[in-house]
């Protein structure tokens, strides 16, 4: 019967056929490209001297591992010429030898004592007349003949 | 181990993905010309071509999210986009990126048909045509086990179905009232 229904109804069916058929695709190229990636480890049934432990358990065909940067390529040099045996040198001994210095004996010398200068003296500005600063007689006022340094005043009185 | 698997396992998404585009393809080719096929109604086979695109995008997305999360392919967000920018084999990748590109611009405008209008719609689905090839070579020239037995019978095989789909496509009565 080719009503509608029927024709959705076997879309449906052919739509979900696929999908299931998908499913087992992706199931089935997976395991394929596994197993094209992923050699599975060799039996230690076999002969072990015939394995390469560095080949086992290797997975193949995958994509190149992340770039490594590798040093520039350099001109071949001769390999260096063998270094020499290290000589070993034993580092010269230090043997103490305390140095006995003769006590500095002390010589005293006498030297003439440097003259202080000592500032000059301000000179008093010179009046019109003496003031006798030497002598003074020590203490008392002026009546006591102390230190006066008034000076002498002659006053006239006319004749 | 683990990586080994998420390799296989995007690669086995990828490999069907191919064969579900390659359906997809004879299947449009199918709903353009207008006649039932098998036991499908014309309407029945449309429903089955579209169902069959989304699972082929569904696919290529797990391929693509598996691949990413394997530390070997050393992809990045970019390279699902930009094409040509990867660290391994980047043409053949770049085609990959191409062709998801294409996809989604078919899918999307697809999805908008509505809105876009038939002429729009058959002019970008017309890429699907470029989207076959790109994705073929992709397959074959980025995949590690792409010269198998197993992986070139299969190639084979989707060819020749999409070659067949192609020339049946070219033929003068292709549609079934091309000559009413």
């Amino acid at each position: 019967m080719n009503t509608p229904r029927s024709g959705f109804r076997r879309a449906a069916v052919a739509s979900w056929t696929l999908a299931g058929i998908g499913v087992a695709g992706v199931a089935g190229a997976s395991a394929l490209a596994y197993a094209d990636t992923y050699r599975p480890p060799v039996a230690e049934a076999t002969a072990p001297e015939a394995v390469e432990p560095a080949v086992v358990d290797a997975p193949v065909n995958l994509p190149p591992a992340p770039p490594v940067v590798l040093p520039l390529p350099t001109v071949e040099t001769p390999p260096p010429p063998p270094a020499p045996e290290p000589v070993v040198t034993e580092a010269p001994a230090q043997t103490y030898a305390p140095k006995y210095t003769p006590e500095p004996t002390y010589t005293p010398e006498y030297t003439q004592a440097p003259a202080v200068q000592q500032a000059p003296v301000q000179q008093a500005p010179k009046s019109s007349f003496p003031i006798r600063t030497t002598h003074v007689p020590v203490g008392g006022g002026q009546t006591s003949g102390g230190n006066s340094f008034s000076p002498h005043v002659t006053i006239s009185r006319g004749s | 181990m683990t990586s080994e698997a998420l390799w296989a396992l995007g690669r086995g998404n990828g490999i069907v993905a191919l064969a579900f585009m390659t359906l997809s393809v004879s299947l449009g080719i199918a709903t353009r010309s207008g006649r039932p096929l098998v036991v499908l109604p014309r309407f029945a086979v449309a429903d089955v071509h579209r169902f069959v695109a989304l699972a082929a995008t569904l696919l290529v997305a797990l391929h693509m999210g598996l691949l990413f999360m394997d530390p070997y392919a050393k992809l990045r967000l970019i390279d699902f986009v930009v094409p040509f920018l990867g660290h391994y084999r980047p043409l053949w990748q770049g085609l990959g990126t191409v062709a998801f590109d294409l996809l989604i611009v078919i899918i999307v405008t697809s999805l908008l048909r509505q809105r876009l209008g038939l002429k729009a719609f058959r002019l970008i689905h017309w890429a699907t045509y470029a989207l076959w090839p790109i994705a073929m070579a992709h397959a074959i020239g980025n995949g590690t086990d792409a010269f198998r037995i197993w992986f070139l019978s299969f190639a084979g095989v989707c060819g020749l179905i999409v070659v067949a789909s192609v020339v049946w496509r070219m033929r003068a009565n292709f549609t079934e009232y091309a000559d009413v």
